[in-house]
């Protein structure tokens, strides 16, 4: 249990910086060339829009994905309890109170 | 197009306190959006103009950074069986088509009224918005905390009960977090209001949200996560049409998601160890505070457009800066209830185990 235990954190911390480096690389180039960049990006028109679009998508993954691992490796994560008993409601739903009256047919 | 033109080239340059609020700011809005479903957006605006950021700019950038703080909030809410992608994506689509209309009356308001007509109107809408809405969220989110004693399942509003109950014949859709069919002739007014409201103030979720627990019968916690959603397609469809002409300052968008996709994260994890009402009283804590910050500057917009007495230049600034200090103030009185019920609940599911491995060591 204390084996596995560790090997999962192993693994977030390696998610973790994987991620870090992604995004600060992603932040670097963008930042390093900042000139470059708001020139291309600010042309207008179709193809330049699309670029800070995509730029926005990029970060979602990579920072999204490091920020993610950063709070499970910090020990914040979600409440084990109330997500098991969501997953068992939506597994095994409660049927709802017939709100509408059933038509019947008259013999 | 000159206009718009004329403003692209007015980017500003960045120094480090100019990095650490936006940052700041950032991670305060994402931590509240990730809570209730929005939220951050309406200080971001004027945060930025604050630094100088041109309006246009502001609110293109904003609008960026909104809808990948939206998409990673709403995937982290999803894992935890909170969202009904189906109904935010119809949700979405009619929001969508708001935000282009708002974002024509706008432009015709501005146009006849200028920029204090414009402001004008975008205060009153906040005002009666919040006035109305935001009162009928704090009211319901008080009487839910008296009534809650142990019970888990929200109580589905009497409207949303028959708005449930109404059968129009080939346009009844299936939602499993409403658990009946619903018309999409009710979500389509709902949705266009929603994204109406986001062109107008920057926040939909005010309308959205109270609208998908009150009107369509959604429980608190999945109505907040489904907005991320909603967020997610009305941010993706602006953008483009912000970018088109050349307005997103993609440094300040990604200066602000840095600090919001951290906050992002921390808000969805609060969710799972929160009732539904506490969601319910941040948004309407929030909503509360918001109104006083904007009904200060109305005074302001009708001095500018000579329909009261001009005001002296000092009462116009204590306005103004009373008026973003109230706004401040709500996001971080958001942001410390959402914090605090983190920390609760966190305390409060790790204590059995804490004791437990306490008494196993002989403590």
């Amino acid at each position: 249990m204390g084996t596995s235990n560790e090997k999962l954190k192993k693994g977030r911390i390696a998610k973790m910086l994987g991620y870090g480096a992604l995004t600060a690389g992603l932040y670097t180039a963008v930042f390093a060339n900042q000139g470059t960049v708001m020139l291309y990006f600010t042309k207008g028109g179709l193809f330049a829009a699309t670029l800070p679009v995509l730029t926005a998508f990029l970060i979602a993954f990579s920072h999204g994905g490091f920020t993610n691992y950063f709070w499970q490796v910090m020990g914040i994560d979600a409440s084990k309890k109330k997500v098991q008993q969501r997953r068992q409601e939506q597994e095994h739903p409660v049927e709802r109170e017939q709100i509408r009256p059933q038509p019947r047919l008259r013999a | 197009m000159h206009d718009i033109a004329q403003e692209a080239t007015k980017f500003i340059d960045l120094n480090l306190i100019t990095v650490a609020y936006l940052f700041f700011v950032g991670f305060v809005g994402g931590l509240v959006s990730g809570f209730i479903g929005s939220g951050g957006a309406f200080v971001l605006t004027p945060g930025m103009m604050s630094l100088g950021v041109p309006a246009l700019v502001a609110v293109a950038s904003n609008m960026c950074h909104k809808f990948p703080k939206a998409l990673v909030g709403a995937i982290k809410r999803a894992k935890y069986g909170q969202v009904d992608l189906k109904l935010g994506l119809i949700f979405g689509v009619f929001a969508e088509a708001g935000v282009f209309y708002g974002v024509h009356i706008q432009e015709n308001i501005k146009r006849s009224f200028g920029d204090a007509g414009s402001n004008l109107y975008v205060s009153v809408a906040f005002v009666l918005v919040l006035a109305i809405v935001g009162s009928f969220v704090m009211r319901d989110a008080l009487k839910s905390m008296k009534n809650s004693e142990g019970q888990e399942e929200e109580k589905t509003a009497k409207l949303a009960r028959w708005v449930q109950s109404v059968n129009i014949p080939g346009t009844m859709i299936y939602f499993k977090s409403l658990k009946a069919k619903v018309s999409v002739l009710f979500i389509i007014p709902l949705g266009f209001a929603t994204g109406m409201l986001a062109a107008t103030i920057a926040v939909g979720g005010f309308l959205g949200v109270p609208g998908m627990m009150y009107v369509l019968g959604a429980p608190s916690l999945i109505a907040s996560a489904t907005e991320l959603v909603v967020a997610f397609v009305m941010g993706a469809g602006g953008s483009l049409k912000y970018a088109l002409h050349g307005l997103v300052d993609i440094r300040l968008v990604m200066i602000i998601l840095a600090g919001s996709l951290f906050g992002i994260q921390l808000g969805a994890i609060g969710t799972t160890y929160v009732k539904g009402y506490t969601i319910k009283l941040v948004m309407g804590t929030i909503m509360i505070t918001v109104l006083f910050s904007r009904a200060l500057m109305i005074p302001v917009y009708l001095s500018q457009l000579g329909l009261i007495q001009t005001l002296n230049e000092t009462a116009v600034t204590w306005l103004k800066n009373g008026s973003f200090a109230i706004m401040i103030f709500a996001l971080l009185l958001g942001a410390f209830i959402v914090t605090r019920a983190l920390i609760t609940g966190m305390k409060a599911e790790r204590k059995p185990a804490l004791q437990a491995s306490l008494k196993q060591s002989g403590v």
